[in-house]
């Protein structure tokens, strides 16, 4: 993956960092430069179809001056945790593969991507929080804004993190991605409160749709290994995109992840379908064209400004899969991300909390401050 | 004072309201900033015209709002660079500085002259244009056609817009959509949810006749509008059993 980046900029107060050192290692002189500021820093507005290529191919070590540590998005409190369980930990921003959904397509306004080279700074924050609050089960992702893994090779920031997390047995980090690179940190095994999640989508869709990311063969085959090192893994079939075929392809999906799994061994497994953004189209028809299924896709608004499916679309979708996953076993742990309390109840027949197997998981935790 | 003939109409960017006879038009430097088509006898203020000066408030003291096919043409006129330059006149007419805006400003001066006015009536924005820069040159030309040759409101042709340029890129062909009605087009564009919704509209469900009911589409969200008048509390409680019945009956339908 770090070998499709054509340039690396350095920032010249990061030159000492473990990450820049690391570059110096891994790619060729002609391909680094020592930077006083960052490139392209004069674009301060949303970005075209070609810079936002550009942004992926170049990446820039810098430092961080914000906070590191944040309540997932849709959280509209500020310095208050009212916990849904889920926090987030950004290291960079941008990803090097190309999927034609990403939202990032509508978020990002940054020119280029970017990894923070101060992750020392990010664990003392970290610790702070943890310190205070270690008796919590609190889940914290790396994969929000970039891929959790994708750049690990450069970074090892997993070592870093998976250490980190092995003092705090009761908070659990979860890397998300749809990359295979897990070898960097599998002799740091067994840590069962590190998941290593995958994004899993039908192989026809991963193939139109997924670009430059690791086929489904090669993701269940690395959470295989991660499982066999003593990680825990965990699976979000999301998005789920429409498509002639599509339950013929979901359904050897899902028989593909229950042949190879039991359900002891996976986490949990949510299931989102298709949304994005209205803003976010004109970017996806520029860059994909109208053979992508997410711009053939019939969008409508949704609540939360999203466009979705036609909801009685979304249902059929999760009633399918639910059930698929449910006739192998009843014990597989399924919920749904980002959905409306009506679609749980008309998938599930019942709220995330009325669930046993999903109490825990969506038990409200205490609030708590975040010093900044 | 000077008189109109004194002074370059290289600015003439064809505003929508004429300048009033009876006061006189304004220039900054030799350039004639309004007042255009007045005689060439017309009494012109001259307003020095300084280097690297910014210029952009004196035209928004003229022309307080201008519309997007007017600045447009502005940025085309030959004296454009000499006198101003883009950015801050887009700052001061509300204009937001991305590169598909900058896109839009340079094609609106080649399309017809019926199409910038229809922009200007309707008041477009840059954005709502950007599904025409996904289209090739060759569609662009049907395309405007179309949003000329409908009587349709505001709301109506930036659908249209966006319909006829989606369809086009699924490879319809332009015979196939021309003068299309907007929910014919929606429909095309839409076919599995219109395949669904009809399904689900021809139900038959058992409504009591004073209960009025619509089916429609609300984003996502496809179901029944009902109406009804309960003059006393037994007719209410007869049209509440009555939707029950009908909750059932699409229960089991669907």
């Amino acid at each position: 993956m770090i070998e499709r980046l054509e340039k690396i900029f350095i920032d010249e107060k990061s030159l000492d960092s473990e990450v820049a050192q690391r570059a110096f290692q891994l790619f060729p002189r002609q391909k680094i430069e020592v930077v006083k500021e960052e490139p392209w820093s004069d674009i301060k507005r949303s970005l075209t179809a070609e810079e936002f290529e550009r942004s992926k191919k170049n990446i820039f070590l810098t430092t961080f001056n914000g906070q590191f540590f944040k309540r997932c998005p849709g959280s509209t409190q500020k310095k208050v945790l009212n916990c849904c369980n889920y926090h987030i930990l950004n290291l960079g921003s941008q990803c090097p593969m190309n999927c034609s959904y990403c939202y990032l397509q509508s978020y990002l306004n940054s020119p280029i991507s970017k990894i923070y080279t101060n992750i020392d700074q990010a664990l003392s924050e970290l610790k702070e929080m943890a310190d205070a609050n270690s008796h919590l089960p609190f889940r914290v992702g790396t994969g929000e804004i970039i891929d959790s893994l994708a750049l690990d090779p450069l970074t090892l920031y997993s070592r870093k993190l998976i250490e980190f997390f092995k003092q705090y047995p009761k908070w659990t980090l979860e890397f998300k991605t749809k990359s295979n690179l897990v070898d960097q940190f599998l002799d740091l095994g067994p840590a069962t409160n590190t998941i290593v999640s995958w994004s899993l989508n039908a192989d026809y869709v991963i193939q139109k749709e997924e670009h430059l990311t690791a086929s489904l063969s090669d993701r269940l085959q690395a959470a295989q290994k991660c499982l066999s090192s003593g990680f825990s893994v965990a699976f979000h079939l999301d998005p789920l995109i429409y498509h002639e075929g599509w339950k013929e392809n979901y359904a050897d999906l899902v028989d593909r992840i229950t042949t190879q799994f039991t359900p002891s061994q996976v986490n949990v497994i949510s299931l989102g379908t298709l949304r994005f953004q209205p803003e976010q189209r004109f970017m996806m028809k520029k860059r994909f064209g109208f053979d992508s299924l997410v711009n053939q896709a019939e969008m409508f608004p949704s609540e939360g400004a999203k466009l979705r499916y036609d909801a009685s679309l979304r249902n059929e979708m999760f009633k399918f899969v639910y059930s698929r996953f449910k006739s192998h076993s009843e014990s597989w742990r399924i919920f749904l991300c980002m959905e409306t309390p009506e679609t749980w109840i008309s998938t599930f027949e019942s709220q995330p909390m009325n669930k046993p197997e999903l109490k825990e998981l969506f038990r409200p935790l205490p609030t708590i401050s975040v010093s900044e | 004072m000077k008189l109109k003939s004194n002074f370059s109409l290289g600015l003439d960017f064809k505003p929508l309201q004429s300048w009033p006879e009876t006061v006189p038009a304004v220039a900054l430097g030799s350039y004639l900033l309004c007042g255009f088509s007045l005689p060439e006898d017309h009494p012109v203020y001259e307003h020095p015209l300084q280097n690297s000066f910014d210029h952009s408030n004196v035209l928004k003291s003229l022309y307080p709002q201008l519309t997007l096919s007017e600045i447009a043409r502005l940025f085309q006129t030959p004296d454009f660079s000499k006198v101003f330059t883009p950015e801050p006149i887009e700052k001061a007419y509300g204009f937001h500085l991305t590169p598909e805006t900058q896109e839009v400003l340079s094609y609106l001066p080649q399309t017809p002259e019926s199409f910038q006015t229809l922009l200007s009536q309707k008041k477009w924005s840059p954005q709502d244009l950007h599904p025409l820069l996904l289209l090739p040159l060759s569609s662009r030309a049907f395309v405007i056609e179309e949003l000329l040759s409908h009587a349709d409101s505001k709301q109506e042709s930036v659908k249209r817009l966006e319909l006829l340029s989606d369809l086009l890129m699924m490879k319809h062909s332009p015979e196939s959509l021309s003068g299309m009605k907007l929910e014919i087009l929606h429909q095309k564009r839409y076919p599995l949810t219109t395949d669904r919704d009809s399904a689900q509209k021809k139900q038959d469900l058992p409504w009591l006749s004073q209960i009025k009911n619509q089916f429609k589409r609300r984003g996502d969200k496809a179901g029944y509008e009902v109406q009804f008048f309960a003059g006393t509390p037994a007719e209410l409680n007869k049209m509440a059993q009555n939707l029950t019945r009908v909750a059932e009956a699409w229960n089991s339908k669907s």
